[in-house]
C-alpha cells in the first residue's frame, strides 16, 4: 500500500469515528441549550475541552488498535508512523474547522430561535481573524492533546502498565503547560515578567506548543520504530 | 516467488529467561516446513522474529537476501497468522468487506480465491467478524494466509478451533496452492500426527534450541521399532539409542532412533526381531520428552 493511501485510509477510519462522536456533542448540546432555557442547568458554561479529550483518547488507541493492525498486514512501523502523524494533522484541522462551523452555526441559529447559547465570550463576535485564529488554536490542540495520548498509549504497549503509568506521569507538565497557554491573559501576563514586546507576547505561546509538539513526536518516533508488535 | 530463510545464532531473551538460544538454520525457498516444539519450546518467539514482530536480542536474520526488520519488502510479503481471536472481537467490518480489503496490503491477495474458500469454509461474507464462532475465526484467518500468497508464509496453530472436516479442508488447500503456487510456508502445530503429510522439512526445537532438522522422509527413517522376545531385544539394542520400551509378557518393543547398516538388518530378521517404521508424531514424543516424564 503507497504511504498516501495509508495515510489517508487511516484519517478516514478516525474521521468515521469523529462523526459519531461529533453526533453525540451536538445532541448534548442541544440538550443542554434546551435544559439552560428551561433553568434545569442554571448558567451552565459549556468547556470546549471535549474535542481535544477526543483527541487524547484517539491518541491512545494508536499504538493498541492502529499500530497493532497495520503491522499485522504488513505495514512498518516507519510507514505507520508517517501515515499516523499525516493522518492526525489532517484529523486536527478537520476536527478543529468542524468544531468551529458547529458553534458558529449555534451561535447563529439558537439565538434566533429564541433560546440563549449555553456559554460565554461567543465566538461570532470577534469577526474573521477570530475565526481564522481560533481554527488555528483548536488544531494545534488538537494535534497536541493525540500526540500525548499517543506518547501515553506508547508506554503502556511497549512496557505494560507500571512503566506505562510512568509515562502518564511524564505527561503532566505537558498537561499543564498547556493549560497555561491556553489561558491567553494569564500567559501573557507570565510573559510581560520578561519582555514587553507584543510580537513575543502573542507569538511565544505557540513556540512553546511547538517545540512541545517537536519532543512528542521525537519521542514516539522513538518508541515506535523499534516496538515489538504484541502477539 | 519463495523466499528462503537464514537464521545465524539467533537470540531471544525475556528478563532472565532465554527463549531462543543461538540457534542457526536454514529454510529452503518454495517448501512446506513443519516446525514441531513442545510447549514453551520457543516456537511462537522464533516465528515472531522470523515475521519481524520483535527484533532478536543476538544473531543475524536473512529472509530472500535482507534483513527483515522494517524492511517494507520483506514484511508485506511475509505474513503470520496465529491466533488473533482477541483482535477479531473488536472487528466489526464484514468478512467479505474484510477479504477484499486485504488486496490493499497484500500484493499477491487473489480476492476469488479468498471468496472460493470462504465458499469451501462456509464463512457467511454477510456476517460481521466479530460475529463469527472461534473456529470459524480461525478459518477466517486461513483464507487470508492462503490467498494471500505471501512468499513467507506462517501458520502458527493456525486450526485452533476448527472443527476436525474443517482442518481436513484447510491442509488439503495449503497442499493444492502450494502446487499452483509455490511459497515458502512455516507451518507450526501441536497436531503432529494429523499434519505430517504436509511437511517437506521438518524443524523441531526443544529448551531454545534446534533439536533435528531435516526433510520428512529423512527424520521418519531415523526413527524405527523393534518388537521380539525380552531376551532378543535387550541383546540387539544395546548399543542403539533407545527412545521409549514397553514389555508385554515376554514380548518387548523398543523404538530406537538411528539408522540401522544392512548388516543389522539382517540380523534382526534371522533373528525373528520385526522391524517397524515410526511415525513423526512418535519421535515428536519420545525425542522432547524430559528426563523426569
Amino acid at each position: 500500500m503507497k504511504q498516501f493511501h495509508l495515510g489517508w485510509a487511516f484519517f478516514i477510519e478516525q474521521i468515521k469515528w469523529a462523526s459519531w462522536f461529533y453526533s453525540i456533542i451536538i445532541v448534548l448540546t442541544i440538550g443542554t441549550t434546551i435544559a439552560n432555557h428551561w433553568g434545569f442547568l442554571d448558567n451552565l458554561d459549556i468547556s470546549n475541552n471535549t474535542s481535544t479529550i477526543f483527541m487524547l483518547i484517539i491518541g491512545l488507541l494508536y499504538s493498541y488498535g492502529f499500530l497493532d493492525y497495520y503491522y499485522k498486514l504488513g505495514i512498518s512501523r516507519k510507514k505507520f508512523f508517517k501515515a499516523a502523524l499525516f493522518a492526525s494533522v489532517l484529523l486536527s484541522i478537520i476536527l478543529a474547522l468542524a468544531m468551529i462551523t458547529m458553534i458558529v452555526l449555534f451561535e447563529t441559529l439558537v439565538p434566533a430561535l429564541g433560546f440563549a447559547v449555553p456559554w460565554t465570550d461567543p465566538l461570532i463576535g470577534g469577526g474573521v481573524l477570530s475565526f481564522i485564529q481560533s481554527i488555528a488554536d483548536y488544531s494545534v490542540a488538537h494535534f497536541f492533546y493525540l500526540l500525548l495520548g499517543w506518547f501515553m498509549g506508547l508506554g503502556f504497549y511497549r512496557f505494560r502498565w507500571k512503566i506505562g503509568l510512568l509515562f502518564i506521569l511524564i505527561s503532566f507538565p505537558f498537561f499543564g503547560i498547556s493549560a497555561l497557554l491556553q489561558d491567553k491573559a494569564d500567559i501573557a501576563h507570565t510573559i510581560k515578567f520578561f519582555t514587553v514586546n507584543p510580537q513575543i507576547i502573542s507569538i511565544g505561546p505557540y513556540l512553546i506548543f511547538f517545540i512541545m509538539i517537536a519532543i512528542l513526536i521525537v519521542c514516539n518516533y522513538r518508541l515506535t520504530k523499534d516496538a515489538p508488535i504484541r502477539l | 516467488m519463495s523466499f528462503t530463510v537464514e537464521a545465524i545464532d539467533v537470540s531471544v531473551r525475556y528478563k532472565d529467561f532465554t527463549a531462543i538460544d543461538q540457534i542457526s538454520f536454514q529454510l529452503e525457498a518454495g517448501k512446506i516446513h513443519g516446525l514441531l516444539g513442545r510447549n514453551g519450546a520457543g516456537k511462537t518467539t522464533l516465528l515472531s522474529v522470523l515475521s519481524a514482530f520483535r527484533k532478536a536480542d543476538g544473531g543475524s536474520l536473512i529472509i530472500d537476501g535482507e534483513d527483515p526488520f522494517e524492511n517494507p519488502r520483506i514484511m508485506q510479503d511475509t505474513i503470520f497468522i496465529f491466533d488473533q481471536q482477541k483482535d477479531l472481537e473488536y472487528t466489526y467490518d464484514k468478512v467479505g468487506d474484510m477479504l477484499k480489503e486485504m488486496a490493499y496490503f497484500r500484493p499477491n491477495f487473489d480476492e476469488t480465491y479468498a471468496l472460493e474458500l470462504a465458499k469451501k469454509f462456509k464463512l457467511p461474507l454477510n456476517k460481521k467478524v466479530n460475529h463469527l464462532s472461534r473456529g470459524k475465526k480461525s478459518a477466517f484467518q486461513a483464507i487470508i494466509g492462503l490467498a494471500s500468497r505471501a512468499p513467507l508464509t506462517i501458520f502458527d496453530e493456525a486450526y485452533l478451533g476448527m472443527d476436525a472436516p474443517t482442518r481436513e479442508i484447510f491442509y488439503k488447500e495449503i497442499l493444492n496452492d502450494q502446487e499452483e503456487h509455490p511459497r515458502t510456508i512455516i507451518f507450526s502445530t501441536h497436531l503432529v500426527s494429523e499434519a505430517d503429510y504436509l511437511f517437506d522439512e521438518v524443524l523441531m526445537i526443544h529448551n531454545g534450541k534446534i533439536l533435528l532438522q531435516d526433510t520428512n522422509e529423512q527424520v521418519i527413517s531415523k526413527g524405527f521399532s523393534l518388537t521380539g522376545s525380552l531376551e532378543q531385544i535387550d541383546a540387539f539394542s544395546k548399543d542403539l539409542e533407545i527412545l521409549n520400551s514397553q514389555v508385554l509378557g515376554g514380548t518387548k518393543s523398543v523404538m530406537v532412533y538411528g539408522e540401522l547398516s544392512e548388516q543389522q538388518r539382517n540380523a534382526a530378521n534371522q533373528a525373528g526381531i520385526e522391524i517397524g517404521v515410526l511415525s513423526l508424531h512418535d519421535l515428536f514424543v519420545h525425542l522432547t520428552k524430559e528426563e523426569d516424564e
